[in-house]
């Protein structure tokens, strides 16, 4: 099941183990950037379907961006493919592998778009049961000086800034009053889209 | 010098009872041209200092003191039976601004008070204030040139200020902000 979704390089245990590594190292709390992660074709499936699901504009103090429903309500056959391979035990104990972190029990998914004047400002994420922050971006061409950035914090500086690349997976882990980030506010006309949300334990 | 018109009495009626109703209230044009034009020009030589805690805000402020100006407005904070301002500080909001919404609470019945002194403003470039009652309906303050707004605060408000988007550019949203104890003598506004 493993290989119809992921690109190949990420299942050779020795790389899946220096990945293990990597993540318990990365500062300023555990994270992982995984370029390439998706297999071609189905990333490309689910680039093409997400932006035909129903957005709806959500602002608050915090952020300013369009979204779907839970991915688990989608009538898309591609999405709905896709979404029970993320909530999957293979790949729960896949990311188990990556993480360390034994996130069970339920995932939350939806997809999000940001354009032009859209961000969500600094937080960590933190509420009951969440343990692993998942995102993987769907647009081309996105550069630094489009904004959209994701960012981590370390107390008021920003320490890591990861571009939205065309399917690049982004894994962190959840830990309260630690794991301050951000979306840069996009400042082009470009739209980025993602599917992004938590596994829980 | 402030616009007459707010000192006559049907106007200081007229706003006490919309504070009463309504728990807050604007009136626009509430200074003179040439006193609005001299309190921006204070405002904008004062020495602001940014402040940036991300998960808080991000904004600059500097104490103002403009003793003719503050002894006119207490006055006028006098004829609707309120107290002289306490805190007064001036508050610039530029790209990439914003105030969170904060677990900070108010007094009962104190009041907070903005003079809007931003020269020209969009709503499309965000900074909007928003006042949250604990039930009702949000206060909303955008930036309109010269008014002033006296909001009734309650220990369940909360407010916010919406982030200041790319397209503000170089423009800066500036206000001069007032907290007004609750008056000791009087709990009820009464003429």
């Amino acid at each position: 099941m493993l290989q119809n979704f992921i690109h190949p390089d990420y299942l050779d245990p020795v790389r899946l183990k220096r990945l293990h590594t990597s993540f318990l190292r990365n500062k300023p709390f555990p994270y992982l950037v995984l370029p390439h992660f998706f297999q071609e074709k189905i990333i490309r499936d689910v680039a093409s379907a997400l932006p035909k699901e129903p957005f709806t504009k959500q602002t608050s103090d915090l952020f300013q961006f369009s979204q779907t429903n839970d991915l688990r309500l989608t009538k898309n056959t591609t999405l709905k493919t896709f979404y029970q391979f993320l909530n999957s035990k293979p790949f729960k104990i896949y990311l188990e592998t990556l993480t360390g972190i034994a996130a069970f029990k339920r995932i939350d998914g939806a997809g999000f778009m940001y354009t032009s004047t859209d961000y969500l400002l600094p937080h960590d994420d933190h509420l009951e049961g969440r343990a692993l922050a998942y995102t993987f971006y769907l647009s081309k061409g996105f550069t630094a000086n489009d904004g959209g950035t994701l960012d981590f914090f370390t107390k008021n500086t920003i320490v890591k800034t990861i571009i939205p690349s065309f399917n690049t997976l982004v894994l962190f882990k959840v830990l309260p009053e630690q794991t301050f980030h951000q979306v840069s506010e996009v400042l082009t006309m470009k739209k980025r889209y993602s599917i992004a949300g938590w596994y829980h334990a | 010098m402030l616009n007459q018109i707010y000192t006559r009495p049907a106007m200081i009626h007229a706003i006490q009872q919309t504070l009463t109703t309504k728990k807050s209230v604007q009136l626009h044009h509430f200074l003179t041209l040439p006193a609005y034009q001299t309190l921006l020009r204070q405002c904008n030589s004062l020495p602001f200092k940014h402040s940036y805690d991300p998960t808080h805000h991000s904004y600059a402020s500097a104490p103002i003191t403009a003793p003719t100006f503050m002894q006119e407005l207490s006055a006028f904070l006098a004829l609707l039976g309120l107290s002289a301002p306490e805190i007064s500080q001036c508050y610039q909001f530029a790209h990439r601004d914003y105030i969170l919404r904060s677990d900070r609470t108010h007094e009962e019945n104190e009041y907070i008070a903005l003079l809007e002194l931003t020269p020209s403003w969009k709503l499309t470039y965000g900074g909007i204030i928003t006042y949250l009652p604990g039930r009702g309906t949000p206060t909303l303050i955008p930036p309109v040139t010269n008014t002033f707004s006296i909001i009734t605060t309650t220990t369940q408000h909360r407010s916010f200020v919406q982030y200041i988007n790319h397209t503000a550019k170089k423009n800066k949203r500036t206000y001069i902000q007032f907290i007004i104890p609750r008056n000791r003598q009087s709990k009820t506004i009464t003429l």
